[in-house]
């Protein structure tokens, strides 16, 4: 027989895992949530990659386009460089080589599953992808919020550490940092940008050019 | 009594069809029917069609709607596919990026040993200032680019990446990012060309698209092309025409058998006699070869035309006199029965002298059979006739045709001989053969256009145009390849050849790829360091990491090193050990033939090939000799007959109808403008040999009465020329070479035989019936 002691033990330590898992997925959801009724939104953002065949860091910048349906990356410096993604499909278009591509959302999932469900958590808000791709740690700091994702499954941890995402308290996702199985690593700083008057024609102009 | 032959007739054909079904070993390989190699390149395309990659393999070209997950669609395909029995191998004809991964990564051990085809001449260059300049740049944009994730492991191996010098010659156009179509290779370990088993495959295929397809919304579509479906089709339109054949040449038999001898016991003797001789035939000549080919039935099978003869022959001559014993009756005839036998068997025999691996199948099958046919007729026929004839008048109107070949004889005599001369003289000169046989297959015309639409989206090769080098050791064959890609190489950049697949780089001799490793080291000195090292920090790259290559111990890659790795599966078609020769072959994109030959005339040991070229050069070699070796029979025929009759005249006017028949034919179908080939060959041979015995039964007309021997002869051309007509209704445009040769040169020999050998001295009879 189970003595009242144990059974308010075992009610305490249920208690506290379901009460800790219950504020840890409302935090995230939260998160995930701020970020999707953020959108859409236009950052501009610096780059700054870590490769270990390079003495010093490589420099890059360019502008971020996201809405609940589209993400854009437009990379301007040290060269041009476009990718365009809807739900379905991603386009490629690297001016320096003149090469297009495009690749099916779902072979992006297939191919790389951590960070397809990290980008459409962001976009639609929901965590359950993120939480079976990733072990999930959140803390605060300095007035940020951090949140460290190290992959759970094999493919991923053969490519990635982890991810970090920091951004002041209340606010969106202001700096990533990604680091790489291989050595590399590469950080990403975003700054919001106020000018999206014309967003839906500046995306609809840049899906095209990367369609070609 | 009678009841005992019967009973040994029944028991005899139930043991030949127990041997049928136990002893025969059925092939249906086309190829192993028409080819077998002489020289290296026969004997390979030979061997390959039959055992082999060419044919063995459906080619699926795989579509999907805009934005659909192809890759992963034709991923989840290639396992499915793979669990099918007969199946042996499936893979993605666009490598995965996954797949372009593996295949660098394991490469890159090897860059430098495969570096340069010229490695005298590229090596200096490649220790440059200006060049490892470039070098460095190329690595720095890598490293930026989209590809940094993967080749980065690639240059702690390969620290001057020289594998990207060559790598895009590895497979080119294959390795696709993310295609709208895909191709899918299956491969079976059924001949491609067994139509019969390549149908479950075929149809396996279809199925377990179908299925998966319905769990993908139906976002694809699966279009199929190879060897194994122009098979499949084949099979299912020589079903169709076997059915079709059957059921008109049964009523036909029935039909004509019935209205000349109005008797069904009859056709059950004339059917069991014929089928026994098919039987035997089938159990010998497949104990004799270890197999006997389904075409070797086919055309063997036509041979009723001649088997069907003697039994006829013998019942009308047995009802002549039905009082008497037919046994006797049988007996009379039995020399002229048996002539007509020995002169068939030699003109098959004398076609088995050619190097075609079905005739000499068809020589075995056909003296057995019309053995079989002879022997029943002369030692059982008798018993089961025994009691069974009745009187009834059929002459079948032969009486007034010999009243008007007596009247104008000799005046149809001359008028002949000069037909058949202005034939030989003016027509026969300007036959136009044909050796391409892909007009003896079925008419498949919506399966080609769908083929070559298939590998025009699927690859940049040319099917069936290849260069082949041939040498007595591998290594030698490599260097000589290795001269057939520098050949190549050269007229692509003048842009006369859009493409080309070599087994170079895959794989290269051994002496080149010392000598690339010895080039190598005798720059890696300090000053050509340094000037590495400049290199790499004029692009900001750093010098601690790659300044100091380390390559990791070098080893020469050899044969069986590829054959162990997946990697194998790009190239293994592309090169055969057999009989102690090395092939390799190389793959052509888009070229001009002349070009390509003259850019390879001064390497001795490749080859152009043209794969249809050689196919229609070993059918004009096979019809060359059938033509030389039927003259030959013809003259062993003559010789015999000469013998048989001791007179020059009778035996060149017992043959003169059988030669005019085939000749008249021959010409009237080239002057129609029909391709004449190999199956006409095989039909005139049918003609001849027919014609042979209407000829010898007339001259020796044994039963002393002309009218007798004629219905004799009438009766079976009739069962001959309804059987043939039937064949005519194929749609398979061999058997119908068969039925317009056979048909109308079975009632021309008949004709001419009576206008030729007929002697209207022969007293006449009252004809009988048989009950």
């Amino acid at each position: 027989m189970l003595s009242l002691r144990l059974f308010k033990c075992l009610a305490f330590v249920l208690g506290f895992s379901f009460s800790s898992l219950n504020g840890f997925a409302a935090s995230i959801d939260e998160l995930l949530l701020r970020h999707q009724e953020a959108l859409p939104l236009k950052l501009s953002y610096t780059e700054t990659r870590y490769i270990t065949f390079f003495d010093q860091p490589v420099l890059t910048n360019g502008m971020v386009y996201m809405t609940t349906q589209d993400f854009i990356l437009l990379q301007n410096k040290p060269s041009r460089l476009l990718a365009a993604s809807n739900h379905k499909r991603i386009w490629i278009y690297d001016e320096l080589s003149q090469r297009r591509g495009s690749r099916s959302a779902s072979g992006i999932k297939r191919h790389d599953p951590a960070l397809y469900v990290l980008t459409q958590a962001f976009k639609s808000g929901n965590a359950k992808g993120l939480q079976q791709q990733f072990h999930i740690v959140q803390k605060q700091q300095e007035g940020k919020w951090l949140l460290f994702l190290e992959p759970k499954t094999a493919q991923a941890k053969k490519k990635y550490v982890r991810f970090v995402l920091k951004g002041p308290q209340g606010e969106v996702a202001s700096d990533i940092q990604i680091e790489f199985t291989n050595g590399n690593k590469t950080t990403w700083v975003f700054n919001k940008l106020t000018d999206d008057k014309h967003l839906a024609d500046e995306i609809k102009r840049l899906f095209k050019e990367a369609r070609g | 009594m009678k009841n005992t032959y019967t009973f040994y007739a029944f028991a005899l054909f139930s043991a030949l069809l127990f041997g049928v079904f136990t002893l025969v070993e059925f092939k249906t390989d086309v190829s192993a029917f028409f080819f077998r190699g002489d020289t290296p390149e026969t004997a390979l395309l030979a061997s390959k069609m039959q055992s082999g990659e060419l044919s063995k393999r459906y080619l699926l070209l795989l579509e999907g709607k805009e934005d659909s997950d192809i890759l992963g669609f034709a991923e989840e395909l290639e396992s499915v596919l793979s669990a099918i029995l007969g199946v042996t191998r499936v893979w993605s004809l666009q490598a995965s990026s996954d797949e372009l991964e593996a295949v660098a990564m394991d490469y890159s051990n090897y860059g430098m040993q495969l570096f340069s085809l010229q490695p005298e001449k590229d090596v200096p260059l490649f220790f440059t200032q200006a060049s490892l300049d470039n070098r460095s740049l190329r690595i720095k944009n890598i490293l930026l680019s989209q590809q940094q994730t993967w080749m980065q492991p690639l240059l702690m191996k390969d620290p001057f990446l020289l594998i990207s010098d060559w790598s895009s010659k590895l497979g080119g156009n294959n390795f696709v990012e993310d295609p709208k179509f895909i191709g899918v290779a299956v491969e079976t370990s059924i001949s491609g060309l067994d139509g019969k088993k390549q149908k479950f495959i075929y149809e396996s295929i279809n199925q377990n698209f179908m299925a998966l397809n319905a769990e993908f919304d139906g976002a694809f579509s699966l279009r199929m092309t190879g060897v194994p479906v122009f098979a499949s089709a084949v099979q299912q339109q020589v079903a169709s025409d076997v059915k079709k054949v059957s059921i008109i040449s049964m009523v036909l038999m029935v039909l004509v058998f019935l209205f000349i001898f109005r008797s069904v016991r009859g056709l059950v003797w004339v059917s069991f006699i014929l089928l026994s001789s098919v039987a035997m035939a089938s159990i010998a000549t497949s104990l004799f070869f270890g197999y006997l080919h389904a075409l070797t039935i086919a055309i063997g099978g036509t041979l009723i035309g001649v088997c069907i003869d003697y039994p006829i022959h013998s019942m009308v001559h047995a009802m002549a006199k039905p009082k008497l014993d037919p046994a006797s009756a049988i007996e009379k005839i039995w020399p002229s029965l048996l002539l007509g036998g020995v002169t068939t068997v030699v003109g098959y025999l004398a076609l088995s002298m050619t190097s075609h691996p079905g005739m000499h199948q068809l020589a075995v099958f056909a003296s057995v059979g019309i053995g079989t046919s002879l022997l029943l007729t002369r030692f059982l026929l008798p018993h089961l006739m025994r009691g069974h004839l009745k009187q009834k008048d059929f002459s079948l109107g032969v009486r007034p045709w010999l009243a008007f070949v007596g009247k104008y004889q000799r005046f149809l005599k001359r008028g002949m001989l000069t037909f058949g001369a202005a034939l030989m003289l003016f027509v026969l000169p300007s036959i136009e053969w044909t050796d391409d046989l892909s007009k003896l297959s079925p008419e498949l015309s919506s399966l080609r256009s769908e083929d070559s639409e298939i590998r025009r989206k699927l690859s940049s090769i040319e099917p069936g145009r290849f260069i082949l080098v041939e040498a007595d050791s591998f290594e030698h064959a490599l260097q000589q390849n290795e001269q057939v890609y520098l050949a190549l190489s050269r007229i692509q950049d003048k842009q006369d050849l859009d493409s080309f697949h070599s087994l170079y780089p895959w794989l290269a001799s051994e002496a080149l790829q010392k000598e690339n490793l010895s080039m190598f080291a005798a720059f890696q000195d300090e000053a050509h360091q340094n000037m590495w090292k400049k290199a790499l920090e004029k692009q900001g790259l750093s010098v601690e990491k790659l300044g100091e290559p380390h390559y990791p111990p070098l080893q020469i890659l050899t044969k069986d090193i590829l054959e162990k790795s997946s990697h194998i599966s790009y190239v293994q078609s592309q090169y055969v050990e057999s009989q102690g020769k090395s092939l390799i072959m190389t793959w052509l994109g888009k070229h001009q033939t002349d070009v390509v030959k003259q850019a390879i005339s001064n390497i001795s040991s490749a080859k152009y090939i043209s794969q249809k070229g050689i196919l229609n050069h070993l059918a004009t070699e096979y019809r060359k000799q059938t033509i030389t070796m039927f003259a030959f029979g013809l003259s062993v025929i003559f010789l015999l007959l000469f013998v048989r009759f001791r007179n020059f005249w009778i035996a060149a006017r017992v043959l003169m109808p059988a030669v005019l028949a085939g000749l008249v034919v021959l010409s009237t179908l080239s002057w129609l403008g029909v391709a004449l080939g190999m199956l006409h060959l095989i039909g005139l041979l049918l003609v001849v040999s027919i014609c042979v015995d209407y000829a010898i039964f007339i001259h020796e007309n044994r039963a002393g009465n002309n009218p007798i021997t004629y219905q004799a002869i009438l009766a079976s051309a009739m069962t001959t020329v309804a059987a043939f007509l039937s064949l005519g209704f194929a749609s398979n445009p061999a058997l119908q070479a068969l039925a317009w040769t056979v048909a109308p040169g079975v009632v021309i020999g008949f004709v001419l035989g009576s206008i030729f050998v007929f002697q209207p001295k022969a007293g006449i009879e009252e004809g009988v019936d048989v009950g």
